[in-house]
């Protein structure tokens, strides 16, 4: 029998019809929805009078165009606030499931849906937002579609797709303290550039996944489209393992979920193990990349390959071969910065931690260790925003919200905040932000602000300081003598 | 549906690799619940910063066609990116390379959406501004200018059937139904 990797094998375990020449019908298990991308798609289904095939099969939650003051309830955006009613109106009337604000599980769509226990190995996963990557973590194929896509899968739980490529990113060696799982997918990504996996559903491999938390699995899939792969998938292990019965455990998924089915633990493990890529399996791609060396990392420019270790200087233009030139001049005059210049030392306005790639609680967890008996430079507005209202809870109960406070960060309520420029919280224009987030497009986080990718580390670390700072020091034994 | 075999135009050059879904329309317009109204703010940002971005350039008003450069549409998959392309008024997109969501956008959408090398993409930038004008044709995958250009694109035939013929998923898909269904009672999900 032909040996197939993870990605093969959920293809297989999911396509309903395919005739050769044509596309397949894709079986979707899960659709997230969230306020943006989701209103049109229902809309269409009313007009033709389609209802939604699988209500139980999805699960929608409010984070993009939401405030996160502590009196959300109130959204002063007319528009913003149309459209979070109508996500109200459509999912009561489909009977979907809708994780609305104190719900005690409202949050970014990518945070709560694994922590819910909604996502299992071996499904297909969709959802109108590029982030879905995220799901990859726990062994799914999960994507982001538009919105035409997406009233498809409402009506039918099937795609009309064809199969990408397959690459395998395989990763060696250790990390030092204080460098995380977001330095590896920056680095990866300024290594292969944003489209070098255009084409490509990734699997990451290797021992230092192995050794990783679902949290940190689950930041290096969210960012598989930032190097253009629509899906990064990881084989599920016992860490994987462990999480979901958890997750299950606390009986956060109620019992009527169709990813509840009448199986002992045991059996629904040796079957979720069925999915893992065989052993000597081939993939169109293959590259590898040693960790033993690898820096703290910064993006310096206006895409996220666009970045260096946080100790190296700004590449200078000359090197680099057009049109990469070109758009490398236009970035630095952008954000301001000079080529041959160090990035360590440039002053920041403000911090952000939160979003579906690092809004995780060990992503609080390690901003608190950093900043704990620390204090926020005087001239930085630094935002902690948790990713779910569960993940605030955590944070609350294990301390980690006095310890922000303590410092002078502000503590705020779960959505996808300061990301992406499209509710209450921006940063102001000319000014400069350090963020726990995935994208440094221009005006991202508002128009003319100035965005600068890092860990949560690195961006507690430069809030206190001030400026760009590797967070390094935090992190070795050096800081207690 | 009506056929869409050629698209006649006079092309638009935006020399900028890297174009992502933020820039051809900002996250601050996606509150809207209407899949309308986009048109306006198409590249709003760029048009903002510089009196010569192309669109705001008398030379190219009114034109179809929009040649770019690599990785056209990366970033998020808002399809509202494809709406305010199509509502401003561009017919086809021409780049040596497109992100895979953008692109399944826009075939969604009917926007043809060719790729092309991009030694070929920097010789029709040049047509476009010398106010060539273009054709495309989907029927015999080619793009050829006034001035007797002529390229050869690929596409592959499922996609180029779409195309003309105007496909539509969803149809396509509740024909499918009864697979489709059985698939999910019968078990055969997630294994």
């Amino acid at each position: 029998m032909k040996k197939r990797n993870i990605i093969e094998k959920i293809w297989d375990a999911h396509s309903i019809v395919q005739h050769k020449g044509h596309p397949a019908i894709l079986g979707i298990d899960l659709i997230l929805l969230h306020e943006v991308t989701s209103p049109q798609a229902f809309q269409t289904l009313e007009q033709k009078g389609i209802k939604v095939l699988r209500p139980e099969a999805c699960l929608a939650t409010l984070d993009h165009s939401i405030p996160t003051r502590v009196n959300r309830n109130e959204i002063f955006d007319a528009s913003a606030k149309n459209q979070v009613q109508k996500l109200r109106e459509y999912t009561k009337t489909a009977g979907i499931r809708l994780y609305d604000f104190d719900s005690g599980h409202q949050g970014i769509v990518h945070v709560i849906a694994p922590e819910l226990g909604a996502i299992r190995p071996g499904m297909t996963v969709v959802c109108g937002d590029s982030h879905t990557s995220t799901h990859g973590a726990f062994g799914a194929l999960a994507f982001g579609i538009g919105t035409t896509e997406l009233t498809c899968a409402l009506a039918t739980s099937a795609l009309l797709m064809s199969p990408s490529k397959t690459m395998r990113v395989a990763f060696k060696g250790s990390l030092r303290p204080g460098v995380f799982s977001k330095d590896i997918i920056l680095a990866l990504i300024a290594q292969i550039g944003t489209q070098g996996a255009t084409g490509y559903f990734i699997e990451y491999t290797g021992e230092p996944i192995s050794r990783m938390s679902m949290e940190e699995r689950m930041t290096i899939c969210n960012m598989s489209i930032e190097c253009g792969a629509r899906a990064g998938l990881i084989n599920p292990d016992e860490v994987t393992y462990r999480y979901l019965k958890e997750r299950i455990a606390i009986g956060s998924t109620p019992e009527k979920w169709p990813e509840n089915r009448n199986e002992e633990w045991d059996e629904q493990v040796e079957r979720w193990n069925r999915f893992k890529s065989d052993p000597g399996c081939v993939y169109d791609k293959e590259i590898c990349i040693d960790l033993d060396e690898l820096e703290p990392i910064v993006t310096w420019g206006t895409d996220p390959a666009q970045s260096i270790g946080v100790n190296q200087v700004i590449p200078n233009t000359d090197g680099i071969p057009e049109p990469a030139r070109t758009s490398a001049k236009k970035a630095l005059n952008y954000t301001k910065l000079s080529e041959d210049a160090t990035i360590s030392g440039t002053s920041i306005q403000w911090a952000f931690i939160g979003s579906c790639t690092n809004g995780r609680i060990e992503d609080l967890r390690i901003a608190a260790s950093v900043i704990k008996n620390q204090k926020v430079h005087p001239g930085v507005t630094f935002y902690i925003v948790p990713g779910s209202e569960q993940v605030m809870k955590q944070a609350r109960e294990e301390g980690l919200v006095q310890i922000f406070e303590n410092a002078g960060a502000i503590f705020r309520m779960p959505g996808c905040s300061m990301c992406l420029g499209m509710n209450d919280d921006r940063v102001p224009s000319g000014q400069r932000c350090i963020s726990s987030t995935n994208r440094n497009f221009v005006g991202r986080q508002g128009p003319g602000s100035i965005t600068h990718l890092a860990s949560p580390a690195t961006v507690a670390a430069s809030a206190i300081a001030g400026k760009i700072t590797s967070p390094i020091p935090y992190f070795s034994q050096s800081r207690f003598v | 549906m009506k056929e869409l075999i050629k698209i006649v135009s006079q092309a638009v050059p935006i020399e900028i690799a890297h174009i992502n879904t933020d820039l051809i329309i900002p996250a601050k317009h996606l509150t809207s619940t209407e899949k309308s109204g986009y048109g306006p703010y198409l590249f709003q940002q760029l048009r903002e910063e510089s009196k010569n971005f192309p669109l705001n350039l008398e030379q190219f008003q009114g034109r179809r066609i929009l040649i770019a450069l690599e990785n056209f549409g990366c970033g998020s998959s808002r399809e509202h990116a494809v709406w305010a392309l199509v509502q401003y008024g561009f017919a086809a997109i021409i780049a040596p390379s497109y992100s895979d969501i953008f692109f399944n956008n826009s075939i969604k959408n009917r926007l043809p959406v060719i790729s092309l090398n991009a030694e070929a993409v920097q010789e029709l930038i040049q047509e476009a501004k010398s106010n060539e004008e273009f054709e495309i044709n989907l029927q015999d995958k080619t793009v050829r200018t006034s001035s007797g250009v002529e390229m050869k694109f690929e596409m592959d035939s499922y996609t180029q059937y779409r195309l003309i013929y105007g496909v539509n998923d969803i149809d396509y898909l509740l024909k499918h139904l009864d697979e489709i269904k059985s698939h999910f009672s019968g078990g055969k999900a997630n294994e």
